[in-house]
């Protein structure tokens, strides 16, 4: 078997083939984060087309046509931008079109390099917009090619600033293994300096007092706050992970099951419904005041535990990318005690229940619930039930409500019922639901004219898991029941492996929650079983299996990294972690723009901000035109330098100054001669020239001081005359002229 | 940091020249780092990291953070600590000729035992009044660790003089281009710069009989050469090696084999003293001119002296190309100013005369060995022109 020699490649086609690596990889690392497959292809494809056209045959394409091809990425980034509002998505998209212009147009060094920016702009774009693990691999990888090429560039620009002729020269086999350790040095230091600062930085500082930068752009999605029937919401039949949630009981047991109930997590709670729309409505106590800080670990109670219980289920939970503006916290009914690992902006709603957050797209939080089922409030004497919200309840469908009720013998009407039958009531109409209605994901617009809901119930009879909840919240106030849409997720698939139960886009979900009792909220689903199951489980499969065995691994990433937090950091660290007195300045700073003062601080911030970033503006402007600033004010420095003689100050070097007292002395030795200096003939030659003209007592003391003003400007420094020379030519040049 | 033409006639007149022959050693005199626009960006979107990481606490972007200040610390630090253990020495630079492109080398050797070196750039410390561009610096692609190497520059002198190189700089901006880090090497080295050569038509008049045709076609004579000249009796003494057997068999006695002395046409070049008022350039341009024609003088196999009394400068014809250097060295020292000194005509039995003036009122004559500066189109070769230069402001313009 013949051994074959490897293929010696030219410094020029060395660089060429890292910077077509890191070109692809880029590409592909933000459409895998963006999850825009046809991004990818498209871009992907247009680079491979540039690198086969124009920089692999050397033939860029006229300036002319590059130009015009800019001004339309331009053009067409600036309609996106006007259409779609400025996001890390459009940006990154505008920054690969860039790209590919720019690889048709690769002549020099400076080309290149803009190319190895547009690629890191692509790298970091795919961190803000994911954070999952395959965009963390892809990314060590597309950075790893990205060094490559950037180190090759170096050596490349370097030669073809010397001679670009010699491009073409082989790279020697000892200087590629030398590059390989020194890039493989690079990105191991690197990795480690990244880990360190991973580990350590203290978490909790900022908490977007800077609004979304730095948070990922793709949040969670499927889940919708609100319900419109007859527009596709919930329906979302993506598998991306979107929480993670495991369940423990009083002694700290992971009690989460393959065959568990589902649990329902509530996001949204709608009230108001009008022609289809179901929208959040303040509760009945008033009750959304806002969001307020609250520092991590610190538990919260919400006071809707009327009855006293303890609390009998712990809820852990990771939420995977959500937005950093105000987002709700998902949580199981009835919720007794949070608390948050990460300091937050919190907001609570009394009335409904829910819980919103600000300020960090992965929140790691933990809840307490109770069983609402077992809070059996005492009714109290004048209880009655509560004014009900009328609009969506037609007379068809109360009417069509009772005739259910009255057909299984509790009695319809709200006024003569006992309390008592009221879980009875509604449990009568979810399972009607559930049984005559059949479960469809296709959608259908509603006819002009008619309300959604009523659609559903007398004429199409089907319809997904909105139309279902809609239809059983506006049959159970039709009967006096109070009840309310609530929107969120449903968690049903368990893996055993890690304990943990997998949230997915797919598996947002709407349902009901009705009031049986005096503020005793329960939750009803008028979805048919089997349809839900089918819906939020997960098939036994080859696939599934694999993909459960790469979500097992996701989620220890989900846990060590893009969870990692304080309380990882503590666990790790102990209490003494250090921190640099960063937290406490930053908590000092936040309490200080929390106060009256915070104005000042801010307004002191925002001129900072603005005088830094004038400043670096203009200290960029003159980087660039320096040749051009240095000659105008050339004027004035001159001018300057003359005032500052006037008042005997002098900015000349040392140097300098021993310089101009040799040549004025020999200026004045001359002159003594009556002679003047002629600058365009060298020193040397005008003194042997005017050897005749000279005093004879001036020659020596002139010939010396002549010599020494060559020394000092041409020799080296260990040749440089000495100070004191200099000092005995000048005063041999004046002493000649008293004798 | 200084480089000018010093003082080109110093050498002539016996004055010692303050630029040393000989080529120092280098030493280097100050390291320095500066932070380029690219780095400037660099630490602006580190620094936009770190507040992006801190403020929506995404934790890749902390990994992100640090491994963008690990790159900082390795473009600073690391490849800064092997160029801290780099000697070099600028090799002694020979004579450049005006117009034509010459290398200056470099040798390398890194001290580091443990960092590599790649891209480096050394440049020389030229003053932007020096007449010598570098039109491609010295390249270092890659040094190993305790290795040595070389690197060649090239630069481009534009007037003949002599000129100061004082130091280099050995540059990189590997590995990322955020930090360009220099070491200035003081190596003081003097460029000696002769006039350019120009492209001259044919001159005929070197293949010519002249007037003293008599003199320089003379008898041959007995002396060193590869002619034959004759034969003559054996003397004890005689080499052995001459002894021409074959005739010493013919004929009855040791004869030995005698050669005659090699005889070229002796050709001077004068160069008469130009006027006051004559331009610079044309004055550069006759000494080019003048330069040329001993060139081409010796390419016609002349024996080629050169006269220029007003500047001290006398050299009797002789062959060889020692001689055209030091008459080339002579012209790249030689002091255009006016002078007061006489400008006679070499003598007659020097050799055929060349005579070349920076201007001239009447139509100079080429076949009579008459050239002057400021009629090209009557000896500079059609399709050619004239280096910048050495051309006046006139026809430059034009």
């Amino acid at each position: 078997m013949s051994k074959s020699k490897p293929v010696q490649r030219g410094i020029e086609s060395d660089y060429f083939r890292s910077l077509l690596w890191a070109v692809l990889s880029s590409l592909f690392l933000f459409a895998l984060a963006d999850a825009n497959p046809i991004f990818g292809v498209l871009s992907i494809s247009s680079a491979l087309a540039a690198w086969s056209l124009s920089v692999r045959p050397r033939a860029p394409i006229s300036r002319s046509a590059i130009n015009v091809t800019l001004v339309l990425v331009i053009g067409l980034a600036i309609v996106v931008t006007v259409g779609t509002g400025i996001g890390v998505s459009s940006f990154a998209i505008f920054a690969s079109m860039l790209l590919i212009v720019k690889l048709f147009d690769l002549r020099s060094p400076r080309d290149h390099s803009q190319v190895l920016i547009l690629l890191i702009a692509l790298l970091i774009a795919a961190v803000l917009t994911s954070n999952s693990m395959i965009t963390g691999v892809t990314l060590l990888i597309a950075g790893f090619l990205l060094l490559r090429a950037v180190l090759r560039f170096h050596i490349y620009a370097a030669v073809f600033q010397s001679d670009p002729t010699s491009l073409s020269t082989t790279v020697r086999k000892q200087s590629l293994i030398d590059l390989r350790s020194f890039q493989v040095a690079t990105l191991f230091f690197g990795a480690l300096l990244g880990t360190i600062v991973f580990l350590i930085m203290p978490r909790n500082l900022g908490n977007s007092s800077f609004g979304d930068w730095g948070g990922q752009s793709q949040t969670v999605t499927g889940f919708n706050d609100e319900v419109e029937l007859g527009r596709p919401g919930l329906i979302s039949q993506s598998s991306t992970p979107v929480l993670d949630l495991q369940v423990f009981d009083r002694n700290g047991k992971n009690i989460g099951q393959s065959e568990s109930p589902a649990i329902y997590l509530r996001g949204a709670v709608l009230g108001s419904y009008e022609n289809g729309l179901w929208t959040y409505k303040k509760g009945r106590h008033g009750s959304f005041l806002g969001t307020h800080r609250l520092p991590a670990e610190t538990t919260v109670r919400p006071a809707i535990n009327r009855a006293q219980q303890p609390w009998s289920r712990e809820y852990r939970i990771s939420l995977r990318g959500s937005s950093p503006r105000e987002s709700p916290v998902f949580v199981p009914w009835l919720p007794v005690e949070f608390r948050s690992s990460q300091a937050i902006r919190f907001g609570y709603d009394r009335a409904n229940g829910l819980m919103f957050h600000e300020g960090t797209t992965n929140l790691n939080y933990r809840v307490r619930t109770i069983n609402p089922e077992l809070t059996n409030p005492p009714y109290p004497e004048d209880y009655s039930r509560g004014d009900i919200d009328p609009s969506g309840i037609t007379e068809r469908i109360r009417e069509y409500a009772e005739v259910i009720l009255e057909n299984a013998g509790i009695d319809p009407d709200p006024d003569a019922r006992p309390f008592q039958d009221d879980h009875a009531a509604i449990r009568l109409l979810e399972s009607h639901l559930q049984n005559r209605f059949t479960y469809t994901l296709n959608s259908e617009p509603v006819p002009n004219g008619q309300d959604a809901t009523e659609w559903f119930l007398f004429e199409r009879k089907r319809g997904h898991c909105e139309y279902y909840a809609s239809a059983l919240a506006l049959l159970s106030r039709s009967v006096g029941i109070d009840a309310r849409v609530i929107t969120g997720y449903v968690a049903s698939d368990y893996n055993e492996v890690t304990g943990q139960y997998i949230i997915r886009e797919s598996n947002a979900h709407a349902w009901v929650e009705a009031e049986v009792g005096p503020d005793k909220w329960l939750v009803f689903d008028g979805t048919p079983r089997a349809d839900f199951q089918q819906i939020h489980e997960r098939k036994p499969g080859v696939f599934h299996s694999l993909t459960r065995l790469y979500e097992t691994i996701e989620y220890a990433w989900v846990k060590g990294v893009v969870g990692y937090d304080s309380e990882s950091r503590r666990q790790i660290f102990g209490d003494i972690s250090p921190d640099f007195g960063l937290l406490k300045f930053g908590y000092k700073l936040r309490e200080r723009v929390g106060r009256s003062r915070g104005k000042l601080v801010g307004l002191a911030f925002g001129i900072s901000a603005i005088v830094f970033g004038v400043s670096f503006m203009l200290g960029l402007a003159v980087l660039r035109f320096r040749t051009i600033l240095a000659r105008l004010f050339a004027p004035f420095s001159a001018i300057f330098n003359v005032l500052l003689g006037l008042f005997g100050v002098s900015r000349r070097t040392p140097h300098e100054r021993e310089l101009y007292e040799l040549e004025r002395a020999i200026a004045h030795g001359l002159a003594m001669s009556e002679l003047e200096r002629d600058y365009s003939t060298p020193l040397w030659t005008f003194l042997k020239r005017s050897d005749e003209q000279l005093q004879p007592r001036l020659r020596a003391p002139l010939a010396d001081a002549a010599g020494l003003l060559y020394r000092l400007q041409f020799a080296s420094p260990k040749d440089a005359p000495s100070s004191g020379e200099i000092a005995q030519a000048i005063a041999g040049i004046h002493s000649s002229e008293n004798r | 940091m200084t480089s000018v033409p010093t003082d080109p006639g110093a050498s002539i007149h016996g004055v010692r020249s303050p630029i040393p022959e000989s080529v120092s050693t280098a030493r280097s005199s100050s390291r320095n780092a500066t932070l380029t626009l690219a780095g400037v960006m660099y630490i602006l979107v580190t620094l936009f990291l770190a507040v992006g990481a801190i403020n929506a606490q995404n934790n890749l972007l902390f990994w992100l953070f640090g491994f963008a200040i690990a790159i900082l610390i390795t473009s600073g630090l690391l490849s800064g600590n092997a160029m801290m253990r780099l000697h070099v020495r600028g090799l002694p630079i020979a004579v450049a000729r005006a117009g034509e492109v010459r290398t200056v080398r470099y040798q390398l050797k890194s001290r580091s035992r443990m960092f590599p070196l790649f891209g480096l750039i050394l440049r020389e410390e030229i003053q932007r009044e020096t007449p010598v561009d570098i039109t491609g610096p010295g390249v270092v692609v890659h040094l190993s660790p305790k290795a040595s190497g070389t690197a060649t520059a090239r630069m481009i002198a534009h007037k003949r003089g002599r000129y100061a190189l004082p130091a280099f700089r050995v540059e990189s901006s590997f590995p990322f281009g955020i930090i360009r880090k220099w070491i200035r090497y003081e190596q003081l080295r003097s460029l000696i710069v002769v006039p350019h050569l120009l492209p001259l038509k044919p001159i005929g008049f070197l293949h010519q009989p002249g007037e003293h045709a008599e003199e320089q076609f003379a008898k041959p004579k007995r002396g060193p050469g590869s002619e034959f000249f004759g034969l003559r009796p054996y003397v004890p003494g005689d080499p052995r090696r001459k002894i021409a057997w074959k005739t010493s068999a013919r004929r009855e006695g040791l004869f030995v084999l005698e050669h005659a002395k090699e005889t070229e046409p002796k050709v001077i070049v004068w160069l008469q003293r130009p006027s006051d008022s004559t331009p610079i350039e044309l004055r550069e341009r006759a000494i080019a001119l003048a330069c040329s024609l001993v060139h081409a003088a010796s390419d016609a196999n002349c024996a080629v002296g050169f006269w220029a009394p007003w500047a001290s400068i006398r050299y009797n014809a002789a062959p060889g190309i020692s001689q055209i250097k030091k008459i080339e060295y002579a012209l790249a020292h030689l002091q255009i100013s006016s002078s007061d000194k006489a400008d006679p005509p070499p003598p007659t039995r020097s050799g055929r005369l060349i005579r070349v003036s920076s201007s001239s009122t009447e139509t100079a004559n080429p076949l009579a060995g008459e050239f002057a500066a400021d009629q090209p189109q009557l000896w500079l070769r059609a399709d050619e022109q004239l280096p910048r230069s050495l051309q006046t402001s006139s026809e430059a313009s034009q």
